[in-house]
């Protein structure tokens, strides 16, 4: 068979021919055409460079090293809220009541132990605080896991919770609401993957006891919730010692729309001192 | 929650939709294929890796513009190539690193002079870096990715003559910038 090829057939077919994958006809209409045209034949040398090129697969190491990057890269953008450490602990102890007095328009009192009732779900002003509360502590509405969690590990109880006082607040100072920025960089987030990540660099970034507290009272939040844990911080609640943690909520999807604190007495994670939530501004 | 069943494009979905695991899983799935491209083009493991990273990232933001008009990994693929040329083009300035790993791999499958044959690797990476980005993709996809020119011609939207064209004038140029950049016989230097 003598088959005359164009420059056009044969561009397409010099892949296949570099690569020995041609059939006999063919590659000898090629090798015939290459003969005699330049063109092509620059082509073919190209196409013999570029298929050299073969190297190894990542190795072990490297595969390690690009999933912790993308990781770390995509689950903490430049804006995102900087996790507390030592020194910046009271400031963002502060922050966290400015969210919780701004967000919330309003604290939750006393011992919420009751039936609940039917609360508005806006949280407007007709909603009791026990209804808030009860709202607010129900995971049904933003739990995206699937998975029944509810009766797992043991659930923090809620009969000492007790309110934020005024006084306390203002000693805790205020700032810039944490969570918006959280919301606002994470709000494309793989929620579950990021969860137990920031946990650690919650608990890598507290002071040793108080991050062995962080793991232990956000484990056991976030073992019962899917919600994102924000940050944490230690500090004074009143004559109390406290630890806060705040966990950002989505809204069954990849948007975070609410957040809830939670304060903790320093070294124990039986049962939350105060407690607030509220709407994530967009 | 084995996601092995799902195709590249359910998972997408899923990604969009916040599912745990989706972005996860597309990796694992096309890292190997990436890295291996952004490799051949850079030269370099470390280049590649940042190429690779950078591809994924494109993916974590982006997903919402993939539309569909291609397989996922082939428009991972398109993203790796031009992440690849980025890298390149941020290096241009700087001196080429050499990669002592493929310097030895090169040493012991390939080359008599492994010193020449790594420098010559790089020289074929940034040669095509180099190209109009058109060319560059276009002969990339096809001839280091092994997509067809109509998988080519579907996510370039671009007509399958175009890709054609564009391929076979990216290799010319391609090897025009190899021979103008290959030592002379006569120059080597005496060792």
């Amino acid at each position: 068979m003598t088959r005359q090829l164009d420059h056009e057939t044969c561009s397409t077919l010099l892949k296949p021919y570099v690569e020995g994958a041609l059939d006999e006809a063919s590659a000898e209409a090629v090798a015939r055409h290459l003969g005699g045209c330049d063109r092509c034949r620059s082509e073919h040398d190209a196409v013999g460079a570029l298929l050299a090129l073969e190297v190894g697969a990542l190795t072990t190491d490297e595969r390690a090293r690009l999933r912790d990057r993308v990781r770390a890269a995509s689950a903490r953008p430049a804006d995102v809220v900087p996790l507390p450490t030592r020194s910046r602990a009271r400031a963002l102890l502060g922050a966290a009541a400015a969210v919780l007095v701004l967000a919330a328009g309003g604290l939750y009192l006393g011992g919420a132990t009751g039936g609940g009732g039917a609360g508005s779900a806006g949280g407007g002003a007709l909603e009791s605080p026990r209804q808030r509360f009860e709202r607010a502590r129900a995971p049904a509405e933003t739990d995206t896991g699937g998975k029944s969690s509810l009766s797992r590990g043991p659930a923090p109880r809620f009969d000492r919770v007790a309110r934020l006082g005024d006084d306390s607040l203002e000693r805790l100072g205020s700032t810039a609401p944490p969570l918006t920025a959280f919301a606002r960089a994470y709000r494309a987030a793989d929620v579950p993957a990021l969860k137990d990540r920031l946990l650690t660099d919650l608990e890598r970034a507290a002071p040793a006891r108080a991050g062995e507290q962080i793991r232990r009272c956000a484990g056991a939040v976030l073992d019962r919730y899917t919600a994102l844990p924000a940050y944490a911080a230690v500090g004074r609640l009143g004559e109390r010692r406290v630890l806060v943690t705040g966990f950002a909520w989505t809204d069954g999807g990849t948007r975070l729309r609410r957040f809830q604190m939670w304060a903790w007495p320093r070294g124990s994670c039986a049962s939350p001192v105060a407690y607030e939530a509220g709407r994530i501004a967009p | 929650l084995g996601r092995d069943g799902a195709t590249d494009g359910e998972l997408v979905a899923e990604l969009r939709g916040g599912r745990p695991g989706a972005f996860d899983e597309l990796m694992r799935r096309h890292e190997d294929r990436i890295f291996a491209l952004t490799l051949r083009i850079t030269g370099n493991r470390e280049d590649a890796l940042e190429a690779t990273q950078e591809t994924f990232l494109t993916l974590w933001r982006k997903v919402e513009t993939f539309e569909g008009r291609s397989e996922v990994g082939t428009w991972l693929y398109r993203v790796g190539i031009n992440a690849a040329r980025d890298v390149l083009r941020r290096k241009m300035r700087r001196p080429v690193p050499i990669d002592h790993s493929l310097a030895e791999e090169v040493t012991r499958e390939r080359a008599p002079d492994p010193a020449g044959a790594v420098v010559a690797r790089v020289d074929v990476g940034r040669a095509l870096a180099s190209l109009p980005a058109e060319y560059a993709e276009a002969v990339a996809l096809h001839d280091l990715g092994d997509l067809t020119y109509e998988d080519i011609a579907a996510i370039a939207d671009v007509a399958l003559g175009t890709v054609k064209s564009r391929i076979s004038r990216g290799r010319r140029l391609l090897a025009a910038r190899l021979e103008r950049t290959a030592p002379a016989p006569a120059s080597k230097e005496p060792r």
